[in-house]
């Protein structure tokens, strides 16, 4: 893994690749725009920590860049401005994950590598949480390496929840992932779907918990 | 009444008003001063016609069948003129009678061989008089069937003359008619003045109530605005063009204050990583993270100033689901449950996105972080437009319910993480929207803050 980071202030720079060294793998730091565009033509980065007060502009015009990559590095902003506007416009472009100065360090590594997690499960189709492992390609669960039976709209219910592992996924996003036009949807299906599928978890031992958002969704989380 | 005297057209109406009286009657004078000097057998003759109408007009018969002349403004006003003349005479006579006044000097009947009884309608003739030339003037009664009058011995000056040439004319229409004429020029006036007038200044008007009061958005246009008023429109643009300056000068110190005060945060926080003794480093993380969140909600509350929030059509249910997902997370790792009740349609309201999940967000971050003990938060939008957040922590003392939502009070069962900013800025946004925020003990304990919005 190959992290670089884009900060002008030096101190904070040096405990960003401090931190994110021994937390994720090999880091670089630049502290102008200008230098973040030559490093990314020149290396491949797996995951960019993005500042955006910059002497050289706002860092959200490197979204532009990025999204030239081959593969597509994941981008964490790190800024201090934390207007809800300012938080829209970075994920718009493209931002994977915006945090707030100041910030939690433990929190900042955890998301760092949440997305990291994210970016690796699309692209080997493998996503893991606790002693669950679910393959997007192959479409199929183990539970500690034992290989469980999920029928195909469950399937899909659990692969948009460890999707967003520890976040709220609406109910809206699910019966979108899960239904199509044509398919009528009773007013408690998604609920009979969730509650079949969480059954078949408990039964296999699975640690990870699907939990109940009145009003909202449903989220998976490994406690 | 008390705007009158700043009414343009009121103003102009009056000058206009007493200028045309002022015109006239100068016009007036000059004319007929010019008139008399240039014409010296005029000024003779228009004292002794006024008199002899005057008197014409006066003349009556008694119930004894004598000749009475009646008491009236114009015949009074003349004579009083006309007797400090002493050559002055008049004679009234009709069939059987003669009533005179002063040395009487009686051509008539001789130079046209008439007697008194004869219909002479008019006749004048002139003479000489202690060496000033005279006129004679004969009329006959218009009402008084035979009476004829006679006046003569009347030498006036030109002043003397105009003031019995308007005296006389008092009794006719004409006074009255130019009154009309001058009531309805001035009504003329004051309804142009108002369309010349108070048209454009309307227009002007009505371009500047369509300001939006957004950052460099309308001006008032140049082009329909007349010259007069230029200079007050181009100082009104000018004006919101260093409103807007000053605006940005504010976003930009706000979003330069957030990047200097949260950077040296962020690099306090970090190291006190450093920190070994791990009871000294929990009070100090606390502390930091109490200073990030009165930096945090200050600038929030700079933020809502009016002018800096735009209002469009919002559904309340959307913008509160969305802020209650944010904090899930935080709401499981503490084993409090957060749930949404909200009716399947949307709930819209005239309002800021961006304001209003402010606002929830402060709601739940109070009811998560100050009611300890809390199991549940529950956010209810209902219809006709209203959000509430209810929590089952330990609520809030009735008297403290004024105080809380000044900047800077916590509750008394508040954490000491929180920041006391929270309802202000809660209350900052309703403001905005014209709302209400209403506090309130939860039916088992726990506080409500209820936001009602303007159907």
């Amino acid at each position: 893994m190959r992290v670089l980071i884009l900060e002008d202030d030096k101190e904070l720079a040096h405990w960003l690749r401090g931190a994110f060294t021994s937390a994720i793998g090999a880091t670089d730091t630049v502290s102008t725009i200008e230098g973040a565009e030559a490093a990314i033509a020149a290396f491949h980065f797996d995951l960019i920590v993005i500042d955006r007060g910059l002497p050289d502009g706002d860092g959200l015009s490197l979204l532009s860049t990025i999204r030239r990559c081959k593969p597509q590095p994941a981008t964490l902003f790190l800024t201090a401005y934390d207007d809800h506007s300012d938080i829209l416009s970075a994920l718009d472009g493209g931002a994977d994950e915006y945090i707030c100065k100041p910030f939690e360090p433990s929190e900042l590594i955890a998301r760092a590598r949440a997305i990291l997690r994210r970016y690796k499960a699309d692209q080997s189709g493998l996503s893991i949480l606790g002693n669950l492992s679910f393959d997007a390609h192959n479409r199929t669960v183990e539970v500690d390496n034992i290989a469980i039976g999920i029928p195909r709209r469950e399937l899909a219910i659990l692969e948009a929840l460890i999707r967003r592992a520890g976040q709220v996924v609406q109910r809206d996003r699910l019966e979108g992932s899960v239904y199509c036009f044509d398919d009528e949807i009773g007013s408690n299906a998604l609920d009979s779907h969730v509650s079949r599928l969480r059954r078949r978890l408990r039964e296999a031992g699975c640690s990870a918990q699907i939990k109940a958002v009145r009003g909202l969704g449903y989220l998976v989380t490994n406690p | 009444m008390k705007y009158r005297g700043r009414s343009l057209s009121f103003r102009v109406a009056v000058l206009f008003f007493v200028g045309s009286i002022v015109a006239m009657t100068m016009s007036t004078l000059i004319t007929l001063v010019l008139f008399l000097l240039a014409m010296p057998d005029e000024q003779i003759r228009i004292g002794p016609y006024a008199l002899a109408k005057a008197l014409s007009a006066a003349v009556t018969h008694d119930q004894a069948g004598r000749i009475h002349i009646a008491e009236d403004f114009t015949k009074s006003t003349l004579l009083a003129v006309a007797e400090q003349r002493q050559s002055f005479w008049y004679v009234v006579t009709d069939s059987e009678q003669e009533l005179s006044y002063g040395p009487v000097r009686r051509h008539t009947g001789a130079l046209f061989g008439a007697s008194p009884r004869e219909q002479i309608i008019y006749a004048e003739y002139t003479y000489v008089q202690d060496g000033r030339k005279m006129m004679g003037v004969r009329v006959a009664s218009p009402d008084v069937s035979g009476t004829t009058i006679e006046v003569g011995g009347l030498a006036l000056s030109i002043p003397e003359t105009l003031w019995v040439g308007l005296v006389a004319s008092a009794d006719g229409a004409l006074y009255q008619l130019l009154g009309i004429v001058l009531l309805a020029t001035t009504t003329a006036t004051v309804l142009i003045v108002r369309s010349t007038i108070a048209g454009p200044v309307k227009r002007v008007v009505k371009s500047a109530e369509q300001i939006d009061g957004l950052p460099n958005g309308r001006r008032i246009p140049h082009d329909l605005t007349p010259t007069e008023l230029l200079p007050m429109v181009a100082a009104f643009n000018t004006a919101l063009q260093k409103i807007d300056l000053a605006f940005d000068s504010q976003r930009n110190f706000l979003s330069n204050a957030a990047h200097e005060l949260r950077t040296p945060l962020t690099k306090l926080r970090l190291k006190l990583e450093d920190v070994k003794d791990e009871e000294l480093k929990r009070k100090l993380v606390r502390d930091t993270t109490r200073l990030s969140s009165i930096v945090t909600m200050l600038l929030q509350l700079a933020r809502l100033s009016k002018q800096s929030v735009t209002l469009t059509t919002v559904d309340l249910v959307a913008v509160a689901r969305a802020a209650s997902v944010e904090y899930v997370p935080v709401a499981l790792k503490k084993n409090i449950e957060i749930r949404l009740e909200a009716p399947n349609a949307p709930v819209l309201v005239n309002g800021s996105e961006l304001a209003l999940h402010m606002a929830i967000s402060n709601l739940i971050t109070n009811s998560l972080q100050h009611a300890s003990g809390t199991q549940a938060v529950t956010i209810h939008v209902t219809c006709p437009a209203q959000v509430s957040v209810v929590d089952n922590g330990p609520g809030i003392l009735a008297d403290e319910w004024v105080d809380i939502v000044r900047p800077f009070v916590r509750g008394k069962h508040g954490s000491s993480d929180g920041t006391g900013l929270g309802l202000s800025i809660v209350c900052q946004v309703m403001d905005i929207h014209g709302g209400t925020i209403a506090l309130a003990q939860s039916p088992r304990g726990g506080a409500t803050v209820t936001l009602g919005f303007p159907h």
